[in-house]
């Protein structure tokens, strides 16, 4: 088992490991945090994960105890990080990088100018509600898995996807670009 | 993804516009694995060392506490 082998100090085992992770750790990271501090935060979580290595238990998944280390990395990053203007406000909507211009066809543009609206209006939600947004909606994890990573009881993971899907429609609802999300 | 129905219209079409992300995750770049192995093995080479170190220097700490903190009670 490389988890075994990893905590017996072999690196080459770690190594593997990581590089097994490494993309899901990094689109979470990415997701929660933003693209800015993805890097820092993959690394230090996957430097923690590599000194806590004993700590696992095997109980769940590696996945779930290695993505627990970074939600928990993440939160703590976004609790250090100054008070930003919360989603749907136009400093965030200014904020957005201009499409590059170039052959790119007209259509792609806009699903990419979408994208980075969409990625910058997810980055309003409150950090928690972020996280199991991510975790559930864009990366498709089973709920109990979710509760792992986040430490949560499962109707709690529930409760706060659902408030979390409510607060990036309201969000979404209040901004000048049309999301087209009817009110019921 | 989702694999149950969840919420009304503007739930779904709220699913519709995330897959807008999902179909392009961000990626690491191929630094991140070398980068995360060289300081896991630095910081190993240099742990242990610093930790006897570490209770070195808090066993100095605690023993003159106790010596002066032992001085006052007489």
């Amino acid at each position: 088992m490389l988890v075994k082998r990893a905590r017996n100090g072999d690196m080459r085992a770690f190594e593997e490991l990581v590089d097994r992770h490494r993309a899901v750790v990094f689109r979470v990271a990415a997701r929660v945090v933003g693209p800015h501090d993805a890097d820092d935060v993959s690394q230090d979580a996957l430097l923690r994960a590599y000194h806590r290595l004993h700590s696992f238990r095997g109980e769940g998944s590696f996945r779930a105890w290695l993505l627990r280390i970074v939600h928990n990395t993440a939160l703590n990053q976004l609790a250090r990080r100054l008070p930003e203007p919360v989603g749907g406000s136009d400093d965030i909507e200014r904020s957005a990088p201009p499409p590059e211009p170039g052959r790119e066809p007209a259509s792609r543009l806009e699903r990419r100018e979408r994208a980075e609206r969409l990625e910058l209006k997810l980055g309003g939600l409150r950090p928690e509600h972020r996280a199991v947004l991510v975790l559930r909606d864009l990366e498709g994890m089973a709920y109990d898995e979710i509760a792992l990573i986040t430490a949560s009881p499962l109707g709690s993971v529930k409760g706060r996807l659902h408030r979390a899907r409510r607060e990036l429609i309201e969000i979404l609802r209040n901004n000048t670009y049309d999301w087209e999300l009817p009110h019921e | 993804m989702n694999d149950e129905p969840e919420g009304g219209l503007a739930e779904r079409r709220l699913d519709e516009h995330l897959e807008l992300l999902r179909a392009a995750p961000p990626s690491p770049g191929t630094a991140l694995v070398p980068r995360v192995v060289r300081k896991a093995r630095w910081q190993s080479y240099v742990r242990a060392p610093l930790r006897v170190a570490g209770m070195i220097g808090f066993a100095f700490v605690h023993g003159l506490a106790a010596l002066f903190g032992g001085g006052k009670s007489r």
